[in-house]
């Protein structure tokens, strides 16, 4: 009750209604004085006398209007609204300090802002599925061929669905591309093909329509491969939102048909907005065409495999049921076949396994939350990202707590004056604080808007680098992050200057006017903040050189090909419209011929792999003559690449022994195969590979290919992985075979620039069939630079937070500096007076400047050495503790210390005497 | 800065004043003098004291200010007590009672008792 009194009356009392306390106070004071006058006058006093007496009897109004507000909450808020503005007045009189300190605290606040944001859309923010932590991702691992994460075959997913206890619900599916023809345009869209039990396994809804029902993603053939959905599944399609919004206009469409890859397929459903699957986004949503029934296909590897938890159950004890069950797999399902048909869970610690020793043993069923999966290795990379910016933040406050020092100095007699009238010391900190607090709040709200562009940038320059990307935005989350970066800092920076203070010997410290001293306590702490800061600024400046040099490491890799000059595009003929294979591959030899009459172009090929992208197969295959030992690699490949045309000219890739294809292979009765060094170093060792023959997966109709040339390897996989084993075929060959490929990459090879060819490509693409879209029409170098488009990304964000810790510590270095030789100038002009050399006095201002930014230097190398662990893994082809990069990083560091002294040395060494004695 | 009135121990000021404005609604002035005239002259309040004590109680809702004429028809602030207030002057009278009794008696006590 008293308390709602004291709010409703202290509420009145700020809106200004009557405003009045005080006045009211002052007119109750009047009428007890005069009261008081009239009892004195009454009892006998002159009435000028009473009224001193009575004046003096009740003391001060001021002093008991001042009492009688003490008690008064909202005078907490009066004296803060003085305090702001006078710390806004104050702050508006020094303009170069307050737009100095409110950039560095936007850059700073904004720059760890849009990195949290990352750091809480990918790593933070669960996924977006029902019980997310439920969720988890399952791959096999097969140490013998060095498969850490390898697919399921359907087979095992089969197995798996039926054996196991621990999860409620398990899905299949497998990502892609397909083509979508809307009657007017061909489109290349991410596809999803799932089984039905994977949108109930992440608990995905229906928005319209309806998703898949039970069977309906089941197909009749045998599942064979990794690709489309095979003939026999139901022509349905389920859309996502955004394709359904982007393409269709967000008309209703449910019932209509649409063209995927040349199936005509029934809209059935539309998922709501924002639905991801392992962050590939599709927007089509096609059945798999798993045949439950088929158990022939035990070693096609091609699922990916996503379960959840039953309730109650951890990860621990589905651990533990897993491998019992892999422990006896093969008896579980009954399976005792030699080669493929046997192939079955084996545990990795069994040695001798059927009487067969085994040196890398083990085919095992593997599971971790399926957010891990998703975010991967870029969670080290946005780490990093994080610690960088963090101390870029770190470096600015350094900045603003010796510029708040030096400001607090310079405003001694200010505060000597205002302490005189009056004002408590703790009364000046609370405006101290304030200044920084509203310094803060406005570098914050400036920080916001850098992190929305800094992040808007970051994403289109830096696409698909990392996980998650596309629903970053700044939430309430991120807002409090900022908000509490911009208050933690503005304490950091606000309070330093008081903190050698203490509370008592503040206002004594106050007190001491304009008298400075170059070496008093306040100084010797912003020396200080420059050695950490310039300690800092190598750390950071130490992990850019070396992520700069990894990236140059990178792209200097002899990639096995001639990435110059070459254009590369992707093509899917739909088998639904090519069902004949050789007749496709005809289709793309025409193409490939057209291609070639584009003025320019001096040659042209095709493959189903494309270098630095090729997705590893590791595929079964026989090797005539080559028996594993115990501890041999086993007869897998790899990746096999079919290939149309002159492949090895035009991707100039080295012929190293024998021939590449000819014209003359497609209509010859010999298999024949190319395949690179490290193939026939491994199977052939020793033997002339030439002549020797292999045999592809996976049935004994396969012919047997006969190896006419050896190729210098090609980095297939990626820029930093060994090339592997790698086999060619030539396509016009094996089309005739039976094998089906759905995705051809294209390269041209041109002596005109790629804007002039590109047109010519697109006409040739349409010509061939309009209903194809040609996509990711791009330069080959472009390939190699996405490749590596993370490191990239972390390189090029690391160096900026470098610059600009560099660029900070300079700052900071030199307005130390220059305080200092202004603050001596009497000092410097009296000894200049006394006979000092110009030289001398430059010489000491450098020597002292030199010292801090040496010591610095020391100590962010020690430290750097010291971190040097934590980024190792993210390098390429150097050591963290690199000494080139540590030396060049020492005398960069050095050299910007060197330029932020000189000058204040400079113009210390300039200080004229009588200027300075007629100042006085 | 404590806040004390002259003589009046402290934090019973209030309770001076609520006692003193059970009789009837009185202004600042009057408070004052009728408090020292009640004390005999031993309570002396200034006015230091006494309008932040007012001001205090009144934001509590213990007593209430009302402008009003006066003699020569002056206008002043007069307070009178609030039903809190009653109830409040009630408790802590009860409370200063027993204590100052139980104090009374410690400081009474004979050596034997102590």
């Amino acid at each position: 009750m008293a308390l709602l009194h004291r709010l409703l009356a202290g509420v009145q009392q700020l809106l200004g209604r009557s405003g009045d306390a005080d006045l009211e106070l002052e007119r109750e004071l009047d009428d007890y004085l005069r009261r008081a006058m009239e009892q004195k006058v009454t009892a006998g006093m002159s009435p000028g006398e009473a009224e001193r007496s009575a004046r003096l009897e009740m003391g001060g109004s001021e002093q008991i209007k001042e009492r009688a507000r003490e008690g008064r909450w909202e005078l907490a808020i009066e004296r803060l609204s003085q305090d702001v503005r006078h710390a806004s007045r104050s702050l508006a009189a020094s303009k170069a300090f307050t737009s100095v300190s409110i950039l560095t605290l936007a850059l700073g606040i904004g720059a760890n802002t849009a990195i949290f944001s990352i750091l809480d859309g990918v790593i933070l923010r669960p996924l977006g599925y029902p019980k997310p932590d439920q969720l988890m991702f399952l791959s096999t691992r097969s140490p013998a061929v060095g498969l850490t994460s390898f697919w399921l075959s359907p087979v095992e997913y089969f197995e798996f669905r039926e054996l196991n206890q621990s999860f409620e619900s398990i899905g299949a599916f497998h990502v892609g591309e397909v083509n979508l023809f809307d009657g007017d345009q061909p489109h290349r869209v991410r596809s999803a093909a799932v089984d039905e039990h994977l949108l109930a396994t992440l608990g995905i809804p229906v928005a319209q329509g309806r998703l898949f029902t039970n069977g309906e993603t089941n197909g009749t053939l045998p599942t064979t491969a990794r690709g489309q959905p095979p003939p026999g599944t139901q022509p349905v399609v389920i859309l996502s939102h955004e394709l359904w919004q982007a393409t269709f206009g967000g008309r209703p469409i449910i019932g209509r048909r649409l063209d995927i890859e040349g199936v005509s397929r029934e809209v059935i459903g539309i998922l709501p907005p924002g639905v991801d699957l392992m962050d590939h986004r599709p927007e089509v949503w096609l059945p798999i065409g798993l045949n439950p029934a088929d158990r022939q296909n035990r070693a096609g590897h091609y699922l990916s495999v996503v379960g959840r938890l039953r309730d109650g159950v951890s990860v621990e004890s589905a651990r533990a049921e897993l491998e019992t069950l892999i422990d006896t797999w093969a008896d579980r399902v009954g399976v005792s076949g030699e080669g493929l048909a046997g192939h079955t869970f084996i545990p990795a610690n069994r040695t001798v396994y059927r009487g067969k020793r085994m040196p890398n043993p083990g085919h095992v069923l593997q599971f971790w939350p399926l957010k891990d999966e998703v975010i991967g290795p870029a969670t080290q990379t946005i780490w990093t990202l994080q610690a960088s910016v963090g101390l870029v933040l770190l470096i600015a406050c350094a900045n603003l707590a010796s510029l708040f020092m030096a400001r607090a100095d310079t405003r001694r007699r200010e505060l000597a004056v205002r302490t005189a009238l009056g004002a408590t010391p703790k009364r000046l900190i609370q405006q101290f604080m304030t200044e920084g607090l509203l310094l803060a709040i406005v570098g914050g709200a400036l920080g916001v808007i850098v992190a929305r562009t800094g992040i808007a940038v970051l994403v289109r320059t830096y696409p698909d680098s990392l996980p998650r990307t596309s629903g970053l935005r700044i939430d309430g989350g991120v807002l409090l992050f900022a908000a509490g970066v911009a208050v933690l800092s503005a304490l950091l920076f606000a309070f330093a200057p008081l903190i050698h203070t203490r509370m008592q010997g503040l206002a004594a410290a106050l007190r001491e006017g304009t008298n400075r001293q170059a070496g008093n306590p306040r100084q010797r702490a912003r020396a200080c903040l420059v050695i950490g800061e310039v300690a800092l600024a190598v750390v950071l400046t130490t992990a850019a050189g070396l992520l700069a040099r990894s990236v140059g490491n990178l792209t200097s890799v002899d990639v096995g090909f001639n990435g110059s000059r070459l254009i590369t595009f992707s093509t899917t003929l739909p088998p639904a419209r090519y069902p004949q294979s050789a007749f496709r591959a005809e289709v793309y030899q025409s193409m490939l011929e057209r291609l070639r009459g584009i003025p320019g172009v001096t040659s042209v090929s095709a493959m189903s792999g494309l270098p630095l992208e090729h997705i590893v197969q590791t595929m079964a295959t026989d090797f005539d003559g080559y028996v594993a030992g115990p501890a041999d690699p086993q007869e897998f490949a790899d990746y096999t690449n079919h290939v149309l045309g002159n492949y090895f000219q035009t991707m100039g890739i080295p012929i190293l022994q024998g021939r590449g294809f000819e014209p003359s292979d497609a209509t010859s009765s010999t298999p024949v195969a190319v395949v690179n060094k490290t193939l026939a170093e491994t199977f052939w060792k020793g033997r002339d590979p030439i002549g020797q023959r292999l045999r592809p997966c996976c049935s004994p109709q396969t012919p047997w290919f006969t190896v006419v040339g050896v190729s210098a390897d090609v980095k297939e996989g990626a820029i930093d992985k060994k090339a592997g084993t790698e086999i060619y075929f030539a396509l016009d060959q094996t089309a005739s075979l039976g094998t089906t490929i759905g995705t051809m990459h294209v390269v041209v090879r041109t002596t005109a620039p790629f804007e002039e060819s590109a047109p010519f490509i697109r006409n040739v693409a349409r010509e061939i069939d309009p209903t194809v879209p040609i996509v990711r029409l791009r330069e080959m170098s472009d390939v190699l630079q996405e490749s590596i488009r993370r490191p990239r990304l972390l390189s090029h964000t690391v160096n900026i937070f470098a610059g600009l810790a560099l660029l900070l510590s300079w700052i900071g270095t030199y307005g130390l500096l220059s305080y200092t030789v202004t603050n001596r100038r009497r000092e410097l002009g009296i000894r200049v007076a006394l006979g000092a050399s110009r030289a001398a006095i430059l010489a000491q201002i450098l020597r002292w400047g030199l010292a801090l930014v040496f010591l610095g230097t020391v100590a962010g190398v020690a430290a750097a050495i010291g971190l040097s662990q934590f980024i190792a893994s993210l390098l390429f082809g150097i050591a963290a503790t690199d000494a080139t990069t540590m030396m060049a990083v020492v005398v960069g560091v050095m050299a910007v210390g060197t330029l932020a002294c000189s000058i204040p040395a400079w113009r210390a060494s300039r200080v004229d005497p009588l200027l300075l004695i007629r100042e006085d | 800065m404590t806040e004390r009135a002259s003589g009046v121990v402290q934090g019973t000021l209030d309770m001076l004043i609520l006692r003193t404005l059970t009789l009837e609604p009185m202004h600042g002035y009057g408070i004052g003098t009728r408090l020292t005239q009640i004390s005999d002259g031993v309570l002396k309040v200034n006015a230091g004291s006494l309008f932040p004590a007012l001001g205090r109680l009144e934001r509590n809702g213990l007593i209430k200010g009302e402008w009003r004429s006066s003699e020569n028809s002056r206008r002043a602030k007069y307070y009178s007590i609030t039903a809190p207030g009653r109830a409040t002057l009630k408790r802590e009278t009860r409370d200063w009672d027993v204590h100052s009794n139980a104090i009374a008696r410690v400081l009474r006590a004979s050596l034997g008792e102590l």
